[in-house]
């Protein structure tokens, strides 16, 4: 979907769209709810991570430059070039400038898509630094907030922190499609259970064919988990590590949950999914879009099966050529567009707790490794950049928001104050480990503490630094 | 000039020698061994790293990789593959999945004994040993590589012998493991065979079983 010019006849059709997709998900299949019982908690968290794999341009969404006062007439003093007028949308008529968005007055870039929708409930996170220009090294430093050892990630991911302290009850707690997992340090539960796209999700959760009966499914079982419970496996961790995964794998199959992720079922629960994401009813590409991947975020989360999923919606972002021109946008649109219709499907009554949502209680964090030179190469391409950008929405997040800034020189990295969120030359730099961390002190895992790691407050991850008070509601 | 140049050399190295045994020996200060009780009680410090996990007597054990895994299996089997029967390559389609680099975005391959890996371990196992074993029924049994030491109508009841022999054989075949007869570690492999037979009134099946069971125990796919 490209974004046209906004009106308001748009918003209301975009609005009343939400609402179509919404009821679609708002009655839980029989299935969904068996899968969702035990999940009780007054507060309960559920975390999705979107990956926009390939480093974004963020000119083109979350932190846009006014092309009447960043111009080529400037452009020696600023080292910023937008390059709105570089674009190539002469066969789509889509936007080329930035605007003001509908609900919460956020400027925004043209390639923003229906994300520009949920304004009350986003948050943009600017003037971030990821410290790195390699995108192996940026993308493990927003996955576990530390810098990598060369190319090599230290420490676990935020999701699995997340997963090991909210989802031993989950059948997966931590699910990764397409996206980068770690564990050093954190129980097995809490593993990230990474498939590369939903069909192989579906294979994993599916019973393999076999000839082999159940009596002897059941007597191969004692043998194995005999074996394990020898004195010699009992002292081998990497026995009893295989052990327990095996023994989970089974409980997972047992489940019959790949009966959730059949999005060209022809069930009718099936048909609204397809109808609301986009989905093509046939065809195996179909099942590896970000829209399928978006689709099955919703389906593990809202049926009880994971805490925290990490998708990757957007491919192919790293234009250092004159596909910047064609193709930087669109990729990015269709991301954000994807995390539109899942926040759309999260906006649907939470079971037990009257008057909530589910998008009330899960947090949805966007991001890339990095983003892209604000100035264009010689190619029209843009090369790497050490600033970032984020969003985050839903759960505890503060909407209709902009955290900190880039410069207007160069669009470098600013400081921010982290407890009002505004610039501050006596604030931090913001990088992923705040971001990390604030997810951590949002779901309690720092035990309520609001003392900043750097001052001797709670600190399990090692992530040395204060959470973005800012990006919290309360 | 030549003759100048010598002196230099000359005296510098006196210079040198005379500088060395001229320094007066340092001062010997004796300190403290750095123990933690000599600290800043207050700092906490624990100078010493937790210990390694218990492991005693036990070589940490390692997983396979998937391309070894693979070759393992077809050595095992005599060339069988999962998904041979379909003329696909299972392990290849999943190798992403399961945590094969492409060299791209994925540089290492991820060797954990995941929830995923067993899965499809399970899954790989159950066809490679149905192909087997079908394979092995149609084959002259001098021809053999899984029934070498019993045949396909054995039992513990009919020659118990031959069972524990053939179980012999292949735990040194798949598991690398040479066993006396008679071992203890033979009674778990004799018990889920006689169990399977209990179950299915057919030794071939349970000769299948006890292939999956070999396959996806440790002792296969780790090292």
């Amino acid at each position: 979907m490209t974004r046209l010019k906004p009106t308001r006849r748009s918003a209301l059709l975009a609005a009343l769209a939400a609402g179509a997709g919404a009821s679609s998900f708002g009655g839980l299949s029989p299935l969904t709810r068996i899968a969702h019982a035990g999940n009780d908690a007054s507060e309960p968290r559920y975390f999705v991570f979107c990956y926009f794999s390939g480093a974004w341009d963020i000119l083109l969404s979350l932190d846009p430059r006014n092309p009447v006062e960043f111009h080529d007439g400037n452009l020696g003093s600023t080292l910023i070039q937008p390059g709105y007028d570089l674009l190539d949308t002469e066969d789509t008529g889509h936007i080329t400038q930035p605007f003001i968005s509908p609900n919460s007055g956020l400027y925004l870039g043209p390639y923003i898509g229906d994300l520009a929708n949920h304004d009350h409930r986003l948050c943009i996170v600017r003037g971030m630094s990821s410290e790195t220009l390699t995108h192996e090294a940026g993308r493990r430093r927003f996955l576990t907030g530390k810098s990598p050892s060369g190319l090599q990630a230290r420490g676990s991911s935020g999701a699995t922190w997340l997963a090991s302290l909210l989802g031993a009850e989950e059948l997966i707690p931590n699910l990764a499609v397409q996206v980068e997992t770690y564990n050093v340090d954190q129980p097995t539960y809490a593993t990230g259970m990474k498939v590369n796209d939903v069909p192989d999700l579906m294979q994993a959760l599916e019973a393999g064919p076999s000839t082999v009966s159940l009596a002897e499914e059941q007597q191969l079982d004692e043998l194995l988990r005999r074996s394990a419970n020898c004195d010699s496996s009992e002292r081998s961790p990497f026995w009893q590590t295989a052990e327990a995964a095996r023994l989970n794998s089974v409980s997972m199959v047992e489940a019959e949950l790949h009966e959730l992720f059949d999005f060209q079922g022809s069930s009718d629960e099936m048909s609204a999914i397809r109808d609301h994401f986009g989905i093509a009813a046939s065809g195996n590409n179909a099942l590896q879009t970000p829209e399928a991947q978006a689709a099955a975020a919703v389906q593990a989360i809202t049926a009880g099966i994971s805490r925290v999923v990490s998708i990757r919606v957007a491919n192919g972002l790293d234009t250092h050529f004159d596909e910047w021109t064609t193709d930087q946008g669109p990729i990015q649109e269709r991301g954000f567009n994807a995390v539109a219709k899942m926040v759309e499907a999260l906006d649907t009554p939470y079971p037990s707790i009257p008057g909530k949502t589910w998008l009330d209680f899960t947090t949805i964090i966007g991001f890339s490794e990095f983003c892209r030179s604000s100035m264009m190469n010689v190619n029209t391409g843009r090369d790497h950049s050490l600033t970032n950008a984020c969003f985050l929405l839903g759960g505890n997040v503060q909407g209709g928001q902009v955290i900190g800034a880039s410069s207007d020189i160069a669009m470098s990295p600013t400081k921010t104050n982290l407890t009002t969120g505004q610039s501050d030359s006596n604030g931090e730099i913001v990088k992923p480990e705040h971001i990390l961390q604030t997810l951590m002190y949002d779901a309690g895992l720092l035990d309520g503490g609001d003392i900043p790691a750097t001052e001797g407050g709670l600190d399990p991850a090692d992530l040395r630094v204060a959470p973005l008070l800012a990006l919290l509601q309360s | 000039m030549k003759s100048c140049a010598r002196l230099l050399t000359l005296l510098s190295g006196i210079l040198l020698a005379s500088g060395c045994n001229s320094i007066p020996e340092p001062p010997q200060v004796q300190l403290p061994p750095p123990v933690v009780d000599q600290l800043d009680p207050s700092a906490e410090s624990n100078l010493y790293p937790d210990p390694p996990a218990i492991n005693d007597g036990i070589r940490n054990r390692r997983r396979m990789d998937l391309d070894q895994l693979e070759a393992s299996i077809a050595t095992a089997t005599g060339g069988i593959y999962w998904g041979m029967s379909e003329g696909d390559r299972k392990f290849s389609e999943l190798a992403q999945t399961l945590g094969k680099p492409d060299y791209l975005d994925v540089t290492t391959e991820d060797l954990s004994p995941s929830m995923l890996f067993q899965k499809f371990l399970g899954d790989a196992a159950r066809d490679i040993c149905h192909q087997l074993i079908v394979r092995e029924l149609d084959t002259p049994s001098e021809d053999r590589i899984f029934l070498v030491e019993a045949s396909e109508s054995d039992t513990s009841a009919t020659d118990s012998q031959a069972i524990e022999s053939n179980l012999r054989y292949l735990l040194a075949r798949f598991h690398s493991q040479p066993l006396e007869s008679g071992s203890d570690l033979l009674a778990p492999w004799i018990w889920l065979f006689d169990s399977s037979v209990h179950v299915t009134d057919d030794p071939a099946s349970a000769w299948r079983t006890v292939c999956v069971g070999l396959i996806t125990h440790p002792n296969f796919y780790s090292y």
